[in-house]
């Protein structure tokens, strides 16, 4: 109906319908105009660089989300290291005491046995000593034994007829002969 | 010096005596010889005397030695006279019996003996001893009643005791080992 009234109504000027509006164009054109620097500068001074802050904030939480989940597993490692030492370490504890506790038993029979072995040796000891007595008081006797023999003899030879002494010159020339 | 010359003298009178094959004698009279300086120790020191002339000096030698030696010792005893070496008297006796022993084969033993051998057992004793070292064995008898019975010989480096007192000794031994 409008349209038909504006129809039947003359063509209303454009200004005047921004006019009726409450537009003015010119002061319509500033304001686009400001508010486009005003974007502008917006863009240009807070956006981008809160965009480019706001980038860098998220990168640097994802970073340090990332840094801390390595750093989780890396002091989960460190702990099973640490577990897998103290394993290691009374273990070798466990076997450092096995290995004194033996060696003690050794040194133990060890001492035992010198102690025998020096016990057997003074008694062989002492049974030489008597054997060399014994056989020193036989050689004694042996010598005053032969010692008297040759005194009798010489005192037998002494008294010796003339026959006997030439029986003793045949048998030296008999020797001669053998030697 | 001298006892090359004393050898050289020796070996002389035994060459002498090997061509006359009375070598054995020689070494006798040397030994003989010997025995007479042994028993006169001045007789030496006279015939070494160079105050005397030396053709008295030999004539004395000779009238010394004429019964008891023959005429090669003669001469081999002036020769050491003549070269002042008759207080090598012992050298040269042994210097005869080691040339005789080596060129002649004739040895000199020494038998000790406590009592006189017989003469069969002296010719016995000759016998066995030639044919254990050949050649030809002077028998030297000394009597030494000591040794109580038996012999000992010795010829040159080798001796034998078969007395009554060296098996006594020996007894002793073994019963003291």
């Amino acid at each position: 109906m409008s349209s038909e009234a504006n129809n039947t109504i003359t063509e209303v000027p454009h200004n005047d319908l921004l006019g009726s509006l409450g537009i003015n164009l010119n002061s319509f054109a500033g304001q686009l105009l400001n508010f486009s620097i005003v974007v502008l500068v917006m863009w240009l001074f807070v956006y981008k660089p809160l965009v480019k802050k706001m980038d860098e904030r998220e990168k640097k939480i994802r970073e340090g989300l990332a840094f801390s989940k390595d750093a989780a597993r890396e002091r989960e490692q460190a702990v099973e290291e640490k577990e897998c030492l103290i394993q290691e370490a009374r273990a070798e504890a466990h076997a450092i005491l096995d290995a004194a506790k033996l060696r003690a038993g050794e040194l133990h029979a060890e001492k035992i046995r010198q102690a025998k072995i020096e016990i057997e040796r003074i008694i062989e000891e002492a049974k030489m000593q008597i054997r060399d007595e014994r056989e020193a008081s036989f050689l004694a006797l042996k010598s005053e034994i032969a010692g008297l023999v040759a005194l009798f003899t010489a005192k037998v030879a002494g008294k010796m007829e003339d026959k006997d002494q030439h029986a003793l010159i045949l048998d030296a020339i008999a020797q001669v002969e053998k030697t | 010096m001298k006892s090359r010359h004393v050898m050289e003298i020796a070996e002389a009178l035994v060459g002498v005596g090997l061509k006359s094959g009375c070598v054995p004698q020689l070494v006798g009279e040397t030994r003989s010889a010997l025995l007479t300086f042994a028993a006169n120790p001045d007789l030496c020191a006279s015939f070494g005397n160079p105050g005397v002339p030396l053709t008295k000096r030999r004539e004395a030698l000779v009238r010394v030695f004429k019964d008891e030696v023959g005429e090669e010792v003669q001469n081999a005893l002036s020769l050491l006279m003549e070269s002042e070496l008759l207080e090598e008297a012992e050298a040269f006796f042994n210097a005869v019996v080691r040339v005789a022993e080596e060129r002649a084969g004739h040895r000199e033993a020494l038998v000790s003996s406590a009592i006189p051998l017989k003469a069969e057992e002296r010719r016995d004793l000759q016998q066995v001893i030639q044919e254990k070292f050949g050649g030809t064995v002077n028998l030297r008898e000394e009597i030494h009643p000591e040794i109580l019975g038996g012999l000992i010989i010795s010829i040159g480096d080798w001796c034998l005791d078969a007395s009554l007192k060296g098996r006594i000794e020996r007894l002793k031994q073994v019963l003291s080992t």
